[in-house]
């Protein structure tokens, strides 16, 4: 299978730079797309998904270049960030419609039964939009990107807004979808590309600032993360001091995490969790 | 197109479920068929749709309102970017939404002719050119609708701010009917003539306030399709540029597109810039009531002395009417003294373009105003046929074009011995004077143009007609029918058949009292009428009923779909056609108007058999201007000749009415001192 290759990708608002200069090579499988809000995640999809332009860099998968963003569309299937369907209409009305706008002509209902099934939504099929929780838009968001069974799906914050139950089933529908195509999966919630990726870029302010797989995330923070015990008192002097990435309170007493490239007095070398190497490298970024 | 069937039948699903589309067009339905019962019912069948402004401006905002609502709907269910990174999504898209746009119009307009048919048959109206009431709904309802709904939706693509909303109002306010208010105060304002331009813009009916004119029928004029096909052209344009916005090669398809729309919207302005007739009634100033108003109020002179020693023999003609007036002819003249000139009356926007001897050799000319100055030598008692053509429009009160032709014989539409000015200025109306043909003339016509020809000459093929007569020239071409009575042979509009049934019992009426009015006034008795035409000529007074004309064998009735065929009413527009000549015309209008509204009053009273609607006109008047001081002059004469009318028997009248007359007859122009003398002298003579 042929990789996804972006080449020194470039987005300018005028004069604000929203991506800059971002190269990456995606394969098959699943990958993840970190980084806060306004890192430029979904500026990113939409350039992959043809939506908008790129101000300069190239982007192709195998034959095809994004230059011919007709041919790209039958590559791709997308789920956006803010999404949902026609509110009057029922899921099944909803997902042969966009199959018949993808250019499926035959097999038409069996590809919608396949995918509702997929999704786990078959007993939902009759039920309009405005009827359906926000968990099951997203499945219906889902079914309709694999609807075409795209190479290349493209989704975009799909855990954002859903309750933990939810997010944990998406997940795993998410996850089954690596198996046959490249996913890019964006999100600012560490716990999403833990859980679903194999490999990940982190984004900050339209900068790639790494890439590669989640371990070697975890091992290049692994020299510079301290823990730390403290009472409740010492602990909020510490604040204000310290880079702390993460906390926990027990028995009356802080027990935390620590970026430093020194050694600290009472603190005692990690290994970080994603989560914290995630922190680590973004304090890295700054500066 | 799989693709755009499937979005316009998923677009037509959102729109079905939603209410207010059942609701809408509910209302549109009931609104229609109410406004179209109430015509119907009054029996104004044509009124029913040339005054269906209102319903057309609503249905114009609902497009507007559509057009946008529907580009907007994926943005609405947030699955906007969705469909952008479907292969051609957006295109499939928006070409499913006008689709549906425009099957949505067309279900409306047909459910209209439904109804309008449905109202034909219930009210027993006949079903003649039932085409150009589907012409009419195409041009008036379902092109508009379009054409807004695909403005709302170019709204749409470019905004969803809400600004739209006041943009759209402002579209839809400029687009319809309601423009004219708009264009009113602007024009009055930058105290130019804007109405061309709000005519150009407003895609409903232009002037939907006057009464439908039974003879021009609806205005579906060839400029009306073009001003449709451009506005068309250049919304479908900008909607399916900003389609092709969405596609990379977006700017060769846009280049293309744009060479393709130039070339043809340069073609569409280009013929729709072209000289021609279009009828507007009220308001423009080339419109039936301004245009030849303001001509003649500036231009009641002659500038050459009229022919005398030259008569016309003959005219070989050949009509065109299309977008204008078009007549090329061989004339033939009869000198009886030797003359150097010819000078004939002809409508001064009726432009010759050559005129030539039989043997070729061109003659010069000059045309000034309502006149034509051909030099030309004749001998006495020599005989000529001259070439003449010319092409132009003409009067908007008496049109020929593509739709409709009314071109009566008293009008000056062929060179003819005239008075030099075609009609006189009164009081914002025109009175036609009449033409000069004492002996009889030899007519052929080839005429091409719209609908039968209606004429009295003799049809001798399928488009030539020929005759001698003394009565002129009068062709007639539109909606009209032509009934065959014992007395008379009646051509009337079509839309008016079942108003005039009682047709043949009005021409009687009419000619019983003008005979007998001419004998009281020992007018000379005329030969009978064999010719009746029911036209929308107006009338010639505001102040009275003055629909009526009588040429030597013809008469013509003024009528449109609101006319009342009251007895009453016909006293003064007969009297008025009995005694015009020239010189009635050219007599100090208030000196006819007295006369008139006198001699009414005074057949009322002599004929009590005559059913009085209402009190004679000059007591109403009297009634009504009473004390106004500008009326006081006028209210004076009225009080006096009441008075001398209360002290004097009907024989002395008949010979007061006869002395007055003669002398609006004669060259003289009247005042009040004379209207005096004659009263005295009746006094005097008692
Ligand atoms: N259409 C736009 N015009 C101007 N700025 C934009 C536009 N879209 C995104 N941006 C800016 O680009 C940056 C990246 O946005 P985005 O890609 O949405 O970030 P993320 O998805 O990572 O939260 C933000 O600062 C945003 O304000
Ligand atoms: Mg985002």
């Amino acid at each position: 299978m042929s990789e996804l290759l972006i080449d020194t990708i470039t987005k300018s608002y005028k004069k604000y730079k929203a991506l800059d200069q971002i190269t990456l090579q995606i394969s098959p499988g699943m990958f993840g797309l970190l980084g806060p809000n306004g890192a430029g995640k979904t500026t990113l999809m939409r350039i992959l998904t043809t939506i908008v332009e790129p101000t300069a860099g190239t982007i192709t998968f195998g034959d095809v270049t994004w230059k011919q963003p007709e041919a790209v569309r039958q590559l791709i299937g997308y789920l956006p960030q803010k999404f949902s369907l026609y509110k009057h209409i029922t899921v099944t009305e909803v997902l042969t419609h966009i199959a018949t706008m993808k250019g499926m002509t035959r097999r038409k209902e069996q590809a919608v039964a396949d995918v509702l099934e997929k999704v786990n939504l078959q007993d939902h099929r009759h039920k309009k939009i405005k009827e359906l929780s926000g968990g099951m838009v997203r499945r219906v968001g889902i079914a309709q990107a694999i609807l075409h069974s795209p190479k290349i799906i493209v989704v975009d914050e799909p855990t954002a807004g859903l309750d933990p139950q939810e997010r944990i089933r998406f997940r795993k529908l998410l996850r089954q979808l690596g198996k046959e195509a490249t996913v890019i999966v964006s999100t600012h919630i560490v716990e999403d590309i833990e859980s679903i990726c194999d490999t990940l870029a982190v984004l900050k302010k339209g900068h790639v600032i790494f890439n590669g797989s989640l371990q070697t995330l975890t091992e290049m923070a692994a020299n510079d993360v301290w823990e730390m015990e403290a009472s409740k008192e010492a602990f909020f002097d510490a604040i204000d001091e310290l880079d702390i990435i993460s906390s926990k309170y027990e028995n009356h007493r802080y027990r935390y995490r620590v970026v430093s490239t020194n050694p600290l007095p009472g603190a005692k070398h990690v290994t970080p969790n994603l989560e914290e190497a995630y922190m680590y490298l973004m304090g890295q970024a700054q500066r | 197109m799989r693709r755009i069937y499937q979005s316009l039948k998923v677009e037509w699903l959102l729109v079905k479920r939603r209410p207010w589309t059942w609701l809408v067009l509910l209302l549109f339905i009931s609104a229609t068929s109410f406004h179209f019962f109430l015509r119907f019912k009054e029996g104004s069948v044509g009124g029913a749709l040339t005054s269906s402004a209102f319903l057309v401006q609503g249905g114009l905002f609902v497009s507007l309102g559509f057009g946008y609502y529907s580009v907007n709907l994926e943005k609405a269910s947030s699955a906007e970017e969705l469909f952008g990174t479907l292969p051609y999504g957006k295109q499939a898209k928006i070409l499913g939404k006008l689709s549906l746009l425009i099957l949505l119009a067309l279900f409306a307009v047909c459910c209209a002719a439904l109804l309008y048919v449905l109202l034909t048959v219930m009210f027993h109206e006949p079903f003649f050119y039932f085409s150009h009431v589907l012409e009419y709904f195409l041009l008036y309802w379902f092109l508009p609708f379009c054409i807004t709904g695909i403005i709302g939706m170019i709204v749409g693509l470019v905004t969803s701010s809400r600004g739209a909303y006041l943009g759209l109002l402002l579209l839809g306010i400029l687009m319809g009917p309601l423009n004219m208010a708009l264009f009113e105060t602007l024009s009055l304002w930058l105290s130019r003539d804007l109405y061309p331009v709000a005519h150009f813009f407003n895609v409903g009916q232009t002037d939907p306030n006057t009464p439908f004119d039974p003879v021009y029928g609806y205005p579906l004029e060839i400029k009306r399709y073009l001003q449709k096909g451009i506005l068309l052209l250049l919304v479908l344009w900008l909607l399916f540029a900003m389609i092709l916005k969405q596609q990379r090669s977006f700017y060769k398809v846009f280049g293309i597109g744009s060479v393709l729309f130039g070339l043809s919207s340069t073609v569409l302005i280009s013929l729709y810039r072209h000289d021609d007739q279009v009828i507007y009634t009220a308001l423009e100033q080339n419109s039936v009531k301004k245009y030849d108003s303001r001509y003649y109020e500036k231009h009641s002179q002659a500038t050459w002395p009229t022919t005398k020693n030259v008569q016309v023999t003959s005219y070989d003609l050949n009509v065109t009417a299309y977008r204008g007036l078009a007549v090329s002819m061989k004339l033939g003249l009869r000198a009886t003294a030797p003359s150097n000139e010819v000078v004939f009356t002809l409508y001064h926007d009726l432009h010759v373009t050559s005129v030539k001897t039989v043997t070729g050799q061109a003659l010069s000319f000059q045309q000034s105003g309502d006149q034509l100055h051909i030099h030309h030598s004749l001998k006495k008692h020599e005989q000529a046929t001259l070439l003449i053509s010319y092409a132009g429009t003409s009067s908007p009160y008496f049109f020929a074009n593509e739709q409709a032709v009314m071109l009566p014989s008293y009008f000056a539409w062929l060179p003819s011995i005239g008075e030099g000015v075609a009609m006189k200025w009164v009081e914002n109306s025109v009175r036609p004077y009449p033409i000069h043909a004492q002996q009889p003339i030899h007519y052929k016509v080839r005429y091409s143009g719209p609908l039968p020809l209606y004429t009295s000459l003799k049809k001798q093929q399928e488009t030539v007609w020929e005759g001698t007569t003394t009565d002129g020239l009068t062709l007639v071409a539109g909606m009209m029918k032509e009934r065959v009575t014992q007395s008379a042979r009646i051509v009337y509009p079509s839309t008016l058949s079942k108003t005039l049934t009682h047709a043949e019992d009005y021409v009687k009426k009419v000619k019983r009292m003008s005979s007998e009015i001419r004998k009281v006034l020992k007018l000379p008795t005329k030969a009978a009428i064999t010719d009746v035409y029911f036209l929308s000529i107006a009338d010639e007074s505001p102040h009275y009923a003055s629909n009526i004309r009588f040429t030597r064998g013809t008469m013509f009735v003024g009528v449109n779909e609101l006319s009342l065929y009251v007895d009453q009413a016909m006293i003064p527009a007969v009297t008025l056609a009995v005694i015009r000549n020239e010189q009635v015309i050219k007599q100090p209008p208030e000196m006819t108007d007295l006369f008139i509204l006198s001699y009414d009053y005074w057949y009322e009273q002599a004929h009590p058999a005559i059913k009085q609607e209402e009190k004679p006109l000059l007591l109403r008047n009297l009634d009504l201007y009473q004390d106004d001081p500008e009326q006081a002059v006028l209210m004076k004469r009225y009080k006096t000749l009441l008075a001398f009318m209360k002290h004097h028997d009907n024989r002395e009248l008949q010979s007061f009415f006869r002395a007055w007359a003669q002398s609006l007859r004669s060259e003289k122009a009247m005042n009040d001192q004379d209207v005096q003398a004659l009263m005295n002298r009746e006094d005097g003579a008692n």
